[in-house]
């Protein structure tokens, strides 16, 4: 029995099983979407997760959790383990029982090769028009960040209302 | 007789750009019709020009996809607008995208391969961080040979392009020593097709440290510890055909002569009590899916198939959360921006379980008040899902 577990910016977290059965079929099933209430420490997610585990009795049937990087996970598992500890006896490992979501870890890897290149579309980028106008008849920016620019520009000229809906999404 | 020479005319256009520097560019729907227009002249079908968004994985990359697959209809379309004169791409910024498209592309690759929730995703973990470096390397290597070859006005992005490889792979050296967990190297070596191959190629064997060794002792380790003295319920059934294996005879009086094969007999006779020693000495099988062969091969390493069971469970990515944000998004849309959170949470676990069933839960005997609400319904329903939903049956 596997969980994986997200939480999610947008003040949602959702957890999700997978196990494999007798018949070695791969299974995934949601077990969990909450919305978040009161801050984003790890400790209060962690209550989160451990209540959806008690309330479908995995405590002791749990093998790894994926999260993303993101640092408030860390304590999250380390007082979900605890968690589990106290309630069951079962020990977790949390160097090998937390697993990193790899396609954050690919993400991430591209978004610093993006962000070198200073090519991400940056808040900024929502800026006037004007100033887009001004920053690309200028072209001082680095060669990449300006071709990127103008693609953005005629992207947003031709679907204004569909780029805004695709930043805030 | 020509009133505008054409050189002139270009001078007239440029000298009201500088007049009056800006215009506010508007969207409307003469320029679609342009660019629908421009689009069928350059024979390539009307596609949005995308956007990228720095939260959505990938989306860079589709973004410069897209605007190459476009190239023809987005140049043309600016030569007709002349008020978005500025924005034409020229051909070395085209070259640009299409460098940075080589470079982000198998990346894409790899994200996608990871994210699939069909099958098993964990033993691919290695085997991506492997083919990374090796993009990373040969990216590299191409990199260089260009800029000592290419145009010298394109050696600024070259080099721009170099500096942010190096970042891009000390970032993925730095995620991948830190990715020791023991379900990866695991995951690898319960592979039939694969098992240690991987381990024995350049980057595992250049290092100091034996991984081969390593990894296979650390997950006998783990094999022993936790799983191998596993006791089965349904073991008792006769169904598989799992029986102690006997015990080796060693009589004193054996001849001095036979050591050699008394020796070569207890080697057998050690391999045999252990299901993982003796998984890893079949050959590999040539073609499979991990899960059809351990399917196969249960009955023949009843302990080992548990294991391979948990391990294979674990996905290397939480692309199935991901996904399961994305429905949310169509069912709290901003026409029902008053759903109780609790309201969601339910619609999202039932539409789960719709999906994994295929079936709505039956109704309860209820008919108390006939007309209740379709939310308040499906709470009901969700309800009574949760109180019967066993995971393992």
């Amino acid at each position: 029995m596997y969980v994986t577990y997200e939480f999610w910016a947008d003040r949602t977290i959702g957890i999700t099983a997978h196990w494999i059965d007798e018949k070695f079929r791969l299974h995934d099933s949601l077990l969990a979407f909450h919305v978040l209430e009161g801050a984003h420490t790890g400790e209060n997610l962690s209550n989160y997760v451990f209540g959806t585990l008690v309330d479908f009795d995995l405590c002791d049937k749990l093998f790894c959790i994926t999260t993303d990087n993101a640092s408030n996970n860390k304590t999250m598992i380390t007082h979900l383990f605890e968690s589990i500890y106290i309630r069951t006896g079962v020990q977790h490992d949390e160097k090998n029982q937390h697993i990193p979501c790899l396609a954050h870890v690919i993400n991430l890897v591209v978004g610093a090769f993006l962000k070198n290149l200073k090519v991400t579309a940056e808040a900024e980028d929502q800026g006037e028009d004007e100033v887009m106008y001004q920053r690309i008849q200028d072209g001082n920016e680095k060669d990449f960040a300006l071709t990127m620019l103008k693609i953005r520009m005629i992207s947003k000229v031709l679907y204004p209302v569909t780029y805004k809906c695709a930043f805030f999404r | 007789m020509c009133i505008f020479p054409l050189k002139e005319m270009h001078l007239y256009v440029t000298s009201i750009y500088i007049a009056n520097a800006y215009q506010k560019i508007s969207s409307s729907s003469q320029r679609k019709e342009k660019f629908a227009k421009a689009c069928s002249t350059a024979s390539v079908r009307q596609l949005q020009i995308l956007y990228d968004v720095p939260t959505r994985w990938n989306s860079a990359y589709t973004m410069l996809e897209r605007a190459l697959h476009m190239r023809r209809a987005i140049t043309l379309y600016l030569t007709e607008e002349l008020d978005l004169a500025y924005l034409t791409l020229s051909n070395s910024e085209w070259d640009q995208c299409g460098a940075l498209l080589t470079i982000l592309s198998p990346f894409k690759v790899e994200s996608t391969r990871i994210q699939q929730t069909e099958r098993p995703t964990i033993h691919r973990v290695y085997w991506s961080y492997e083919r990374m470096f090796n993009t990373i390397d040969e990216l590299r290597d191409d990199l260089q040979n260009s800029l000592a070859r290419g145009r010298r006005k394109d050696r600024d992005w070259i080099a721009q392009l170099l500096n942010a490889i190096n970042e891009m792979e000390r970032k993925l050296k730095s995620y991948y020593t830190a990715a020791t967990q023991y379900v990866f190297s695991e995951a690898c070596l319960l592979d039939p097709v694969t098992k240690t191959s991987l381990f024995e190629s350049g980057s595992f064997i250049e290092d100091v440290v034996n991984w081969k060794q390593k990894y296979i002792d650390a997950a006998r380790g783990r094999f022993e510890t936790n799983y191998e003295n596993m006791h089965f319920d349904d073991m008792a059934n006769g169904a598989s055909i799992f029986h102690a294996p006997a015990k080796r005879q060693r009589n004193d009086d054996d001849d001095d002569d036979d050591e050699f094969r008394r020796r070569i007999i207890d080697r057998q006779g050690q391999r045999l009590e252990n299901e993982f020693d003796r998984y890893m000495q079949l050959p590999l099988e040539y073609d499979g899916r991990p899960l059809d062969s351990w399917r196969k091969n249960q009955h023949d390493f009843p302990h080992l198939a548990q294991m391979f069971r948990d391990v294979y469970a674990v996905p290397a990515s939480g692309a199935g959360v991901e996904r399961e944000f994305s429905k949310s998004g169509r069912v709290a849309s901003w026409t029902r921006s008053r759903l109780d959170p609790e309201t969601l949470s339910e619609i999202m676990l039932y539409r789960s379980y719709l999906a994994r069933q295929g079936k709505a839960i039956e109704e309860m005997e209820d008919d108390a008040d006939g007309d209740v609400s379709e939310e308040a319904e499906i709470q009901k329903l969700t309800r009574e899902f949760t109180r019967s939903f066993h995971l393992l049956e």
